[in-house]
């Protein structure tokens, strides 16, 4: 009876997981069907699940409508840059906070700290009007210079840089090794986990990031991925193109998305050292 | 160390990148902002023509009925979307800790959190189609009514909460996984040894001390719904956000409108300044009332 009473129990716990797993893949899945439809098809009532009459011819069209090519270049550059600069900054500043003591340390380290939680929206204003200002609209720059430093990539770096011992730095300092080379050559290297952690999880806020680039960015040479599908969402809001406008969103979410889930690993342990817990 | 310590620059040179950073884009904006507020200003005119205007901005926001709108639809979409995505997070992170299989299940739950949010709403703009949309077509097909989900004021909103759900309940799981982790097996050990029930366990055991990371998300996904404008914006049709009727008004959906529509930058600031208060004060309330209730 006992027995029989766990198999039911697992039977359901499966189920109940298996039904949450089918409602988050499901939207993805009815994209890339529906990506393949024929016009027709598209506005063919009542829907159909699969494709009748499959076709590739939806993804050429749409690579020229919105120039996707184009957006996928502004945001390989905008993100790479961003995770360069990132990795720059926080790991600077993390080893200072990490291996020196200095006047103000606790104050300067605890500013950093508190823009973890002060909502965004508060530097909007006069963070436009500085791009405004300095001519900057339009241009890469506007989404690349805002987001050269985070926050949360010092504490990252901090925290894992307290792990590395501090013997190790000492006895390179008696054999007469510059703090700069301590940096690159002794610190830097150890530290690659939690480097790749902030440049995934950097690159991932960057790839997606929408508002931003919404307000400073109106000549559609500069788009950015998710601008790009937003215009193709408006245009074929109006004409009745889902058909082309879900083949890309499938040709810009699907590279990533693979990506996303080689190195989800890292991903989610970038979140956990949100928690501070450890890497 | 024998040698004689210097003023040692070293650190501050360090730091310097990222503090430069910061004192730009933080603390000049925020004081910018404060600022901005008290001013009468629009950026199409020189600099010069920015005006003293007092608490002006602020009477004309208080005036206003899209603003008191903007802040009750934010608190409608945080009270009702967050603690619905927190519980499926905890069940799901519950479920699958320990589980078989568990990895692939886990990575199939994170993919709407790691989808751009336009891409996201895109999707979902098609599937809620009233004429062509899937979603139209279940519901006929079990025999239920359809309807005009993002077109109709009374479903809009809470059709953008069931998307804000689906994407952010796998990184609830995420979270409430790791903390899980963290908690060391062998209290669970004593646990059975005791004859708890796995009811008293997870009351007993696993909650309490999940405390810190449930007050931790509880905090974060507040201030993260209650700023929420990327879904909001585009599935309630980008240059017609806010709609229908009004229902879908959020709050960083009406600065955006004031300050990037309109160009009233001073009137946007004032609302921000103000929502900036309402965000720190929830807060604050938020880990008051979860910090008292634990058990240290």
């Amino acid at each position: 009876m006992k027995r029989k009473n766990k198999y039911i129990e697992l039977v359901v716990i499966y189920a109940v997981i298996i039904i949450f797993c089918l409602i988050s893949i499901f939207p993805f899945v009815h994209m890339i069907l529906s990506s393949f439809k024929t016009r027709e098809e598209a506005s063919k009532l009542p829907p159909t699940w699969l494709p009748e009459n499959p076709t590739l011819n939806n993804f050429f069209e749409v690579w020229h409508f919105v120039g996707l090519g184009q957006a996928f270049l502004n945001s390989i550059v905008v993100t790479v840059s961003t995770v360069i600069l990132v990795i720059f900054t926080s790991s600077l500043a993390g080893f200072s906070f990490a291996k020196y003591n200095f006047k103000g340390k606790n104050f300067i380290f605890t500013m950093f700290l508190s823009t973890l939680v002060l909502p965004p929206f508060i530097t909007l204003i006069p963070n436009y009007l500085l791009i405004y200002w300095l001519g900057w609209r339009n241009t890469l720059w506007s989404l690349i210079i805002p987001f050269a430093c985070s926050s949360y990539g010092i504490f990252l770096m901090r925290q894992y840089m307290l792990t590395i011992p501090n013997e190790l730095l000492d006895s390179a300092r008696v054999d007469g090794c510059p703090e700069h080379k301590i940096f690159l050559k002794i610190v830097l290297p150890l530290s690659k986990p939690a480097l790749s952690v902030l440049a995934l999880w950097t690159f991932m806020t960057s790839w997606n990031s929408f508002f931003w680039p919404l307000i400073v960015i109106d000549s559609k040479k500069m788009y950015t991925i998710p601008l790009a599908i937003m215009s193709l969402l408006q245009s074929s809001l109006q004409v009745r193109y889902y058909h082309l406008a879900m083949a890309g969103v499938t040709i810009a979410t699907l590279p990533l998305l693979i990506f996303a889930i080689l190195v989800q690993k890292w991903l989610i342990k970038g979140m956990s050292g949100a928690l501070g817990l450890k890497l | 160390m024998s040698h004689i310590k210097k003023f040692n620059y070293l650190p501050y040179f360090f730091i310097s990148p990222a503090l430069l950073h910061f004192i730009i884009f933080w603390i000049f904006p925020i004081a910018f902002t404060f600022f901005l507020s008290f001013m009468d200003y629009n950026p199409l005119n020189p600099l010069t023509s920015m005006s003293y205007i007092g608490l002006k901005n602020y009477e004309t926001i208080f005036n206003s009925e899209e603003f008191w709108i903007s802040i009750k639809n934010s608190f409608y979409f945080a009270i009702v979307s967050q603690p619905i995505t927190m519980a499926i997070g905890l069940t799901l992170a519950l479920l699958l800790k320990d589980r078989k299989g568990g990895s692939i299940f886990r990575t199939i739950i994170f993919l709407p959190v790691i989808t751009s949010s336009v891409a996201v709403s895109a999707i979902w703009a098609w599937m809620y189609n009233p004429t062509y949309g899937i979603i139209n077509d279940i519901f006929s097909k079990i025999g239920l009514p359809k309807r005009n989900w993002l077109g109709d004021p009374t479903t809009a909103l809470p059709s953008i909460m069931i998307v804000d759900i689906w994407m952010w309940a796998g990184y609830h799981m995420v979270l409430f996984l790791a903390g899980l982790q963290s908690i060391p097996p062998d209290l669970y050990d004593a646990a059975k040894v005791d004859g708890a029930g796995r009811l008293s366990t997870l009351f007993k055991i696993t909650i309490p001390l999940l405390k810190p990371i449930i007050l931790f998300i509880t905090v974060m996904a507040t201030i993260g719904a209650l700023q929420i404008f990327d879904l909001v914006y585009v599935l309630s049709g980008m240059e017609y956000a806010g709609g229908p009727a009004m229902s879908t008004l959020v709050m960083i959906l009406e600065i955006y409108k004031v300050c990037f529509r309109k160009l009233w930058f001073g009137q946007a600031a004032a609302m921000a300044v103000v929502f900036f208060f309402i965000i720190l004060v929830i807060s604050l309330i938020e880990i008051r009332l979860l910090r008292g209730g634990a058990y240290t």
